[in-house]
């Protein structure tokens, strides 16, 4: 208590105006990145983990979940199937070039995207129509328009969806999870068997030795020589093992002879 | 143990051995799908039974006092799963026969359904009956073109004479059925995963508890088993538990199909009673021709482990099987000799499991992924310092923390070859070398190969 | 990955609108607009200007007063706007914060975002308030506070009408401000509104007393000086001289209490609960929304520059310099309007280009690479216009008066500007209960005794 009347207050005007030429406390983000902790677990970025993969399944099920659809998402599938953009409209999906990948700091690699090409849809509209626009039967759905373009395009699945109602990342989650579903049209085609069976009788080997020649993996899409390798998913009653096919067709081939085989394969179909 | 051939038409399918009970009958019909055959022996007579005389309630105390438990996921009594699910409120029930097998190589549900289609229908119809279900969805391999093909003529014929469809044995009651190929995961042989295909989502599984008897298809209360199951509900209703249980006084569990492959004189499907021990499913199989010589037995298919010639006396059922390491599965043995590195077997396998997982929980799609290159490094030569330490922790804290049987049963593998083949496995780490000649560590070390 | 061909997408109706950016579409909007504007207005001047100068010529002080008026009613926007801008930016530098700096350069345009809020929102007027007043009173509370700026001197020769009885009238609009808040209170049929708008009038009758009170002092003192003591032009001439002439040194008490009865006229912190920002009801204000509020909320800010205003006219020398220099540079000679204005076209345009070129370079030179040549043309223009702005200012204020006027006056009453936001960021709120105490037991007593203390003193020494 003064017995000045108004010092208290010249006081603390004074401080204040001491304040004014003080140096502030703000943090320019994000020009300045806040200092946290190397625990820190509120990044807004996707993960890597240490081999470089990208832990981002582009699963769509954050997406699925979020009841006001504001994720969107985009970029390659961790097996390096496709590239693909969904938004809540073709522009917003453009905007956000390459939205998730290049939030988290690497360059979108993906110098071939282009615009999805536009597609006949009638029969699109004709398998809708046959499943009477149900969304149960979306598998069954997906596996028919496979069937008629031979692969499932980007245009017919956004007819799917506009048709139907079914959000987009149902249909994302369903297609990309079902290995017999593919993006783009299929080459040639090398299946080999892992069952039991075949793994005893050296299947793995065989299909390690033709997955270094050829020069992808199993489920990872064309190589360069545009040969995939896929998964036989059930083990044919009667046939050998180990079981490698061809575009369906049985090889024969012994382990020393499945490297020579592949290195030709991919010879072969490389223009 | 009275031999009685259910399963037919030997060198067509892998070769069929004695069974030791019988399901549906004393001897098989010539035709499958042949109705009036299969009625004269005794088809349908037990969902007549049950329609008429026990009713709902009868059904279900019929199969809690058989004690009679289910063939997959730890072998749980059938009777109690009937009564929650009939207990649990929704619009609608369902019954969902998974005769999806996802063990590539394993054809015992599609060789059921091919032989013996009516026991399966009658036994799931006896099911919708008991728990108010107007929906069977039976769901097989896409790949087992003439099992669909079969059950599709079965239950056309069925329909046709009145045993199920919309006046079932002329009741009123309503049981449709239909046949649904599925294909493109291997994790489709999930319960919630194959309701979650069934629905057209993506193949991931859910939670348990709410279980699929109070939230199954569509949210509603729903009873899924496997083909096998339901083809032994005709015959406990039928001879009564008593009968049922003459079978074999070992077990109260029933019998169980098992295929037997790998280094044996008569590779087939087998019925064998629960309980009986892995020495006995080796001799019904002829046992390890000369002159290869026993090495160890895969039990459970991909997700399943690598048992040692000491393993032999376990029995066969859900517990023993658990305790040694192992799972029933889809009911695969395949038998191992000496030609085969189990190192490398374990490997390939786990590496199988984590290429085929959904991704849903991090444990399984970064840790199955962490096991497979542990696998892989000791196969070529590569491994750290502490391999065997870091696999056991990762393997118990994938199963710990485990969303579905997948993931936890992936683990098996590897987890067995620690356990029973400790000295082949040090010396892959050790000395870089492959007591079977199959992986080359010191060749692959040299040339730097990585996975 | 093989790529996927291109086809081009189909054109759709409005498919070229909706792909233009914001820009392309207002330039696409407004050039033609402009162009047609332009062509039309000369049109119009050329038939309408001979007559038009004529009329002019001949009522040229009413063309002046509505000149001012109408510069007035819009010059009271953008000081809202500066005065938005000052107290967002000094409260936070003095809370140790940054303020607004990303919505334009330096945050400036985010004063503009509470204007285009209020234009932004619903208007309504609430079941069973009185229509006409309910709209009337905005307008009245911000009319009241713009007139006042009708009579204040910004610089010798600037006023908006020289009233012998300036003083006067501007009390008297002050005192009208009172009539809009009843208005707003009583007609938004909402008691808490009533409530608070008859809080707020008590709060401001109360503190007109005193204000006007310690004001009387100066005009005693005034009439020493000059005969019209109620005109604030000539109590700003009454304090030329030096700044030791101002009457701030002789009426110390009169300022003080002239200071925080402002304050309080003007709702600022520390006496602003009838309408602070985390008081929950908006007193009498709680019923307004959309522009009709936004007219209070700049009627507000126009209080606070008037009464800082008058703090400088009264009592801070208004557009006197504190001192007055000797001018070594005479400049009478330079005479600019005789040169014609071909000649000052050419200088202007020589002078820009070339500027601009020159500091593009200097740009260029200094930024690096980084600076592309049309940015740094930018940039060469904007500083060759601020260079040229700022030595015509300087000229001007070199050489003529009422620039110096304008510029002296516009910083006496930006200092109490920011004192005024100084003390909101420093000081807390005072009770309803203490502030009408305050007023008519303290400051009420004291601007009597300064009256009569005054009045005593003038009395003694001009005998």
């Amino acid at each position: 208590m003064s017995f000045v009347p108004g010092l208290g207050i010249a006081k603390g005007m004074a401080l204040t105006m001491r304040r004014f030429f003080a140096p502030k406390a703000t943090v320019q983000y994000p020009e300045t990145p806040a200092d946290v902790a190397v625990r820190f677990r509120g990044r807004l970025q996707l993960l890597y983990d240490e081999l470089g993969n990208v832990k981002c399944e582009t699963c769509f099920q954050c997406a699925q979940a979020c009841p006001v659809e504001c994720i969107d998402m985009g970029g390659f599938d961790t097996r390096g199937r496709f590239h693909i953009h969904w938004g809540a409209a073709e522009q917003y999906a453009e905007r956000r070039q390459g939205s998730a990948l290049r939030r988290s700091g690497r360059p979108v690699p993906d110098q071939e995207y282009t615009h999805f090409g536009a597609i006949d849809l009638a029969p699109v509209d004709a398998i809708l129509q046959k499943y009477d626009f149900e969304k149960t039967e979306m598998l069954a759905i997906l596996e028919s328009i496979q069937g008629v373009y031979g692969y499932l395009p980007v245009a017919a699945l956004k007819r799917v969806s506009d048709v139907s109602g079914a959000p987009y990342a149902l249909i994302y989650g369903t297609a990309t999870y079902y290995r017999h579903l593919r993006f783009e049209q299929a080459g040639h085609v090398v299946a080999v068997c892992r069952c039991t069976a075949c793994l005893v009788a050296g299947g793995s080997r065989v299909a390690r030795t033709i997955a270094r020649e050829l020069g992808t993996e199993i489920g990872r899409g064309p190589a360069a020589s545009g040969v995939s390798l896929e998964q036989i998913p059930a083990h044919p009653h009667g046939a050998h093992s180990p079981l490698v096919t061809l575009d369906g067709k049985t090889q024969q081939l012994s382990q020393s002879g499945a490297a020579a085989w592949a290195r030709a394969l991919a010879g072969r179909t490389v223009a | 143990m009275s031999p009685a051939n259910i399963l037919p038409t030997p060198g067509r399918f892998p070769r069929l051995l004695l069974p030791v009970a019988t399901l549906g009958g004393p001897t098989p019909p010539a035709r499958p799908t042949d109705l009036d055959a299969a009625v004269a022996v005794g088809a349908f007579s037990s969902l007549r039974k049950a329609i008429d005389d026990l009713r709902a309630e009868g059904v279900l105390n019929a199969l809690t006092e058989s004690g009679m438990r289910g063939r997959g996921r730890g072998g749980l009594p059938i009777g109690e799963k009937w009564r929650a699910c009939a207990r649990a409120a929704g619009d609608a029930h369902y019954v969902v026969v998974n005769a999806y097998q996802s063990d590539p190589a394993v054809l015992t549900d599609r060789v059921l359904l091919q032989n013996n289609p009516y026991a399966v229908i009658e036994g799931a119809a006896i099911a919708a009956f008991a728990i108010g279900a107007a929906e069977v969805i039976v769901a097989v391999r896409v790949e087992a073109t003439e099992a669909i093909k079969v059950l599709e003529t079965a239950i056309a014929a069925a329909e046709r004479a009145g045993y199920i469809g919309p006046n079932v044995l002329n009741s009123g009651i309503e049981i449709h059925f239909s046949v649904r190929p599925m294909q493109g995961s291997y994790m489709l042989g999930e319960e919630t995963v194959l309701l979650k295909g069934l629905e057209g989502k993506r193949g991931q599984p859910e939670q348990q508890p709410p279980h699929t008897t109070t939230r199954g298809l569509f949210g509603q209360p729903t009873l899924i088993h496997g083909p096998q199951t339901f083809a032994a509900v005709p015959t406990i209703l039928a001879g009564g538990i008593a009968g049922f249980l003459e079978t074999d006084p070992r077990t109260f569990a029933g019998t169980v199909l098992v295929q037997i492959s790998g280094a044996v004189t008569t590779p087939g499907i087998a019925e064998i009673p629960f309980g009986a021990t892995l020495h006995e499913i080796l001799d019904v199989a002829g046992g390890v021709p000369a002159p290869r010589k026993f090495k160890a037995m895969l039990v459970g298919g991909p997700s399943g482990a690598i048992l040692p010639a000491e393993a032999l006396s376990v029995a066969f059922d859900h517990e023993s099987l658990a305790t040694a390491g192992a799972q029933v599965g889809s009911g695969s043995v395949v038998v191992l000799d000496q030609s085969t590195c189990v190192v490398d077997l374990a490997a390939v396998l786990t590496r199988f499991c984590a290429d085929e997982a959904c991704g849903k929980t991090i444990p399984c799609r970064i840790g199955l992924r962490r096991l497979a290159e542990i696998g892989a490094r000791i196969c070529e030569g590569q491994p750290r310092g502490d391999e065997i330490t870091r696999l056991t922790d990762l393997s118990a804290d994938v199963a710990a923390s485990a969303l579905c049987d997948h993931e936890r049963k992936a683990t098996l593998s590897m987890l067995s070859v620690v356990r029973y083949f400790r000295d082949e496995l040090d010396a892959h780490i050790v000395r870089n070398a492959c007591p079977a000649g199959i992986c080359h560590p010191k060749a692959d070390a040299r040339a730097g190969a990585v996975s | 990955m093989r790529a996927i061909p291109i086809r081009p997408v189909l054109a759709y109706p409005g498919q070229f609108w909706g792909r233009r950016s914001l820009v392309e579409r207002l330039a696409m909007i407004l050039i033609p607009a402009a162009m047609v504007a332009a062509v039309v207005t000369a049109v119009v001047l050329y038939l309408a200007i001979p007559p038009l100068l004529d009329f002019l010529g001949a009522n040229f002080p009413l063309i002046r007063f509505f000149i001012a008026a109408t510069a007035i009613l819009v010059l009271t926007i953008p000081t809202a706007f500066v005065l938005i801008y000052l107290e967002l930016k000094v409260i936070a530098r003095m809370n140790l914060r940054v303020g607004p700096n990303r919505v334009g350069p330096w945050g400036i345009a985010m004063s503009l975002m509470p204007g285009l809020k209020v234009l932004s929102k619903e208007d309504f007027t609430p079941t069973g308030a009185d229509a006409t007043v309910f709209t009337l009173a905005p307008v009245v509370t911000f009319l009241a506070s713009v007139m006042t700026l009708l009579v204040i001197p910004f610089a010798p020769g600037v006023v908006g009408l020289d009233l012998n009885i300036g003083l006067l009238y501007f009390f008297a609009m002050g005192g009208l401000t009172v009539l809009g808040l009843l208005m707003a209170g009583w007609s938004s049929f909402n008691k808490y509104s009533l409530l608070g708008g008859l809080r707020s009038a008590a709060q401001i009758i109360s503190y007109e007393i005193p204000l006007t009170l310690s004001v009387v002092g100066v005009i005693i003192l005034a009439s020493t000086k000059t005969a019209q003591t109620l005109s604030l032009n000539h109590i700003v001439l009454a304090q030329s001289g030096s700044a030791l002439d101002w009457f701030v040194f002789k009426q110390p008490l009169a300022f003080l209490i002239f200071f925080i009865a402002a304050t309080a006229e003007a709702n600022r912190t520390p006496f602003d609960m009838t309408e602070a920002d985390s008081e929950i009801v908006a007193g009498f204000a709680t019923e307004y929304s959309g522009m009709r509020f936004g007219f209070f909320f700049f009627a507000e800010y126009v209080n606070v520059f008037i009464v800082s205003a008058l703090a400088a006219t009264i009592f801070f020398g208004g557009w006197n310099a504190p001192f007055n220099w000797p001018w070594p540079v005479n400049l009478n000679a330079f005479q600019p309007l005789s040169y014609g204005p071909a000649v000052w076209f050419a200088v202007a345009a020589m002078v820009v280009l070339v500027g601009t070129y020159f500091l593009a370079m200097v740009v260029r030179l200094l930024g690096g690479r980084s600076w592309d040549a049309g940015s740094a043309l930018v940039m060469g223009a904007i500083v060759i216009f601020v260079i040229v702005g700022g030595v015509v200012t300087l000229a001007g204020f070199i050489a003529l008066d009422w620039v110096r006027g304008i510029v002296w006056f516009m910083a006496k009453t930006y200092a109490f500007v920011i004192t005024f936001v100084w003390m909101r960021a420093t000081l807390p709120r005072v009770r309803v209960d203490q502030l009408m105490g305050f007023a008519w037991k303290w400051l009420l007593p004291a601007s009597l005794v300064n009256l009569f203390v005054t009045a005593t003193a003038v009395l003694i020494l001009n005998r």
